[in-house]
């Protein structure tokens, strides 16, 4: 009986050990058991071909919208980057060693960086579960980060982070970096330092895609779906008095409704929105207008100018080489890539 | 030839006869009403369940992708279950005991840690954790089995005390009068006889362990409910979803109960020979 119960926690033990552990240790986890790896290879070959063939031309879409974007943001920062430091670094090398004692110089002695996203929004950080692999545009773009100060991108290991944990995960040192769809404001600057933005967010309009609205001066008289007590009901509300506001309990059943022909139109935050039209993209279309700013920026501890410095000039140098470009249209696919947001949150509009 | 006996005492329980499916009518009609369920939450109906959106969570990488939660979970589970018992044994021996300085430590611990919500415990936890990084486990899921211990071993401390204190005072008097020693009594007389009592309590005390895995969400572990809710965020089928991962659990729970079932039958005393039985029987039956 002893024996036995030492064998069960004994075998908790490593199953806590194999299942505790992050994606990529998963990964890694696979290989070391082929045949687990091969059922799930067997599992998935549809999705990854889908993935294979749909990968080149999104690519190609976002090579293509890259050079002007590029030398938009070349016009647009040079200082910043050069503040940095950038200029002390060739492309794909690691960053040199920072001075002893900052934080950026204990991330470089660990060799990788520890970075909080989020695990459920598809478009932003997502766990898939169809690969069981993160995916979305925080993850990319912290993997450009890795790169920066590796020289790899596998140089990282990600911790799920929600809106309610992150700040402390930070002030606590659980992760170096916080990239989880986080609206920079006043509020929590006080608490945290933050990056440059990388995304602004806003609330828009989701239609069909052969609908002819193309913003609020359209909607007069038209059924415009959101989500009860939400406050993207009451912007809109606001902003489009002459609408005919429907609400619903998830934006899901919003969907559910445009797609029924009883709504026009389903309004919330822009990134909610691509999600369904990642989905579909052949379905629905966002269109460009926004009628309100959400500036989304990573955040570092306080203090820790160092790595933050790092960090903004690994985001800098992807904008300028238009590797952000790309990542914004292989993420959010269904809007025209935008310009660069400005270096500081603050002047974001 | 004595007939059988209306009652299903186990003491009347012959040995060698048919089995026994009295204790397999209740899970089954529980089954029933989870298949029911998704008719009573409108399925087919508009804004309800609908049959076609259970189809990706049928597909191989999704159940795989639940079945690194569920195994998560039921493994962070039985780590806290496992030791937690003997941690919630002393506790409860340590709160009967004579000795001030044993007791009052005991009372401190279970009355301080029961009366904490789970969620601040294990949240507490992972951040006196720290950053480090640790060899074998990762630090959110050491946090859940330590929280989850922890307050397991405060509440079934309780359970435990209840059990030994319902026991009559003879079997005491009994084990001294044989010159048992303290640890002796314990081990041989008192604690048997007081688990097999509270085990119903015990397991019900359990199964809440397994469910309450679902809070380390928190600190941001991936375990079988909020793998649950990433994958409704791609498939939009939250109500199908839940009810997928709610047989997950269920069918957890429901093994550990029997589990539990089968160790309370094993701790029996054997029955007594056939003869005897029948004789207490006849005697009974006047």
């Amino acid at each position: 009986m002893r024996k036995i119960v030492l064998m069960v926690v004994l075998m908790a033990a490593f199953i806590i050990a194999v299942t505790g552990c992050t994606p990529q240790q998963q990964a890694a986890v696979e290989k070391a058991a082929p045949t687990v790896a091969a059922a799930a290879k067997a599992a998935a070959p549809t999705i990854a071909a889908a993935a294979q063939a749909a990968a080149p031309t999104i690519a190609a879409a976002a090579q293509a919208a890259a050079p002007t974007v590029a030398a938009a943001a070349k016009a647009a920062a040079p200082t910043v980057a050069a503040a940095a430091g950038g200029a002390a670094k060739s492309a794909g090398a690691a960053l040199p060693k920072a001075a002893e004692g900052t934080a950026l110089r204990k991330v470089q002695d660990r060799g990788k960086v520890i970075v909080g996203v989020k695990y459920d929004v598809p478009t932003f950080g997502f766990l898939n579960p169809a690969t069981n692999k993160l995916e979305g545009f925080d993850v990319d773009l912290a993997k450009g980060i890795a790169k920066y100060i590796f020289g790899s991108e596998d140089a990282i290991e990600f911790q799920q982070a929600v809106s309610a944990n992150r700040i402390p995960f930070l002030q606590n040192d659980t992760v170096d970096l916080i990239a989880s769809t986080m609206t920079a404001n006043a509020d929590r600057a006080n608490q945290i330092d933050f990056t440059r933005a990388y995304y602004v967010a806003g609330q828009g309009l989701l239609v069909p895609a052969n609908s002819t609205i193309t913003g609020l001066k359209d909607l007069a008289g038209k059924a415009v779906c959101s989500v009860t007590g939400s406050t993207s009901e009451k912007n809109i509300r606001e902003k489009a008095p002459q609408a005919n506001v429907v609400l619903f309990q998830t934006y899901s059943e919003c969907v559910q409704a445009m797609d029924a022909g009883r709504v026009d139109a389903v309004t919330t935050d822009d990134n909610i929105l691509l999600g369904f039209v990642k989905q579909s993209p052949n379905k629905y279309k966002v269109p460009d207008e926004r009628f309100t700013v959400e500036p989304y920026a990573m955040g570092v501890k306080k203090g820790n100018k160092e790595l933050l410095e790092a960090v903004n000039a690994a985001l800098e140098g992807m904008i300028k080489d238009g590797t952000w470009a790309a990542l914004y249209a292989k993420n959010l696919p269904g809007i025209k890539v935008p310009n660069p947001p400005p270096a500081d949150w603050r002047e974001v509009k | 030839m004595i007939p059988r006996p209306p009652t299903s005492r186990p003491e009347w329980r012959l040995p060698g006869r048919s089995v026994n499916w009295e204790p397999w009518l209740a899970p089954v009609g529980v089954a029933l009403l989870l298949l029911m369920l998704p008719f009573v939450f409108g399925l087919g109906r508009e804004g309800g369940m609908e049959l076609a959106n259970f189809e990706p969570l049928f597909r191989l990488s999704t159940l795989q992708f639940l079945a690194f939660g569920l195994v998560w979970t039921v493994s962070v589970a039985l780590v806290a279950i496992l030791v937690s018992l003997p941690l919630a044994t002393l506790f409860a021996l340590g709160r009967l005991s004579g000795r001030g300085f044993i007791r009052w430590p005991s009372i401190a611990y279970i009355e301080g840690i029961r009366s904490l919500p789970v969620l601040l415990l294990i949240f507490y936890m992972f951040f006196r954790l720290g950053s480090g990084q640790l060899p074998f486990v990762s630090k959110d899921a050491l946090a859940v089995i330590i929280a989850l211990t922890l307050y397991t071993a405060a509440v079934n401390a309780e359970v435990i005390r209840a059990g030994i204190v319902s026991l009559p005072k003879g079997q005491f008097e009994a084990a001294q009068a044989l010159g048992m020693t303290y640890p002796r009594m314990m081990q041989s007389v008192i604690l048997p006889q007081s688990f097999r009592r509270v085990l119903p309590t015990l397991i019900a005390q359990f199964t809440t362990v397994v469910k309450d895995t679902s809070l380390g969400a928190i600190i941001g572990t991936v375990e079988l409910a909020q793998r649950g809710r990433i994958v409704f965020q791609g498939f939009r089928n939250p109500l199908e979803t839940y009810f997928v991962v709610a047989i997950m659990y269920f069918v957890v729970n429901f093994i550990l109960g029997r589990i539990s079932l089968r160790i309370q039958r094993r701790r029996k005393t054997t029955p007594l020979p056939r003869e005897v039985q029948e004789k207490l029987f006849a005697d009974e039956m006047g």
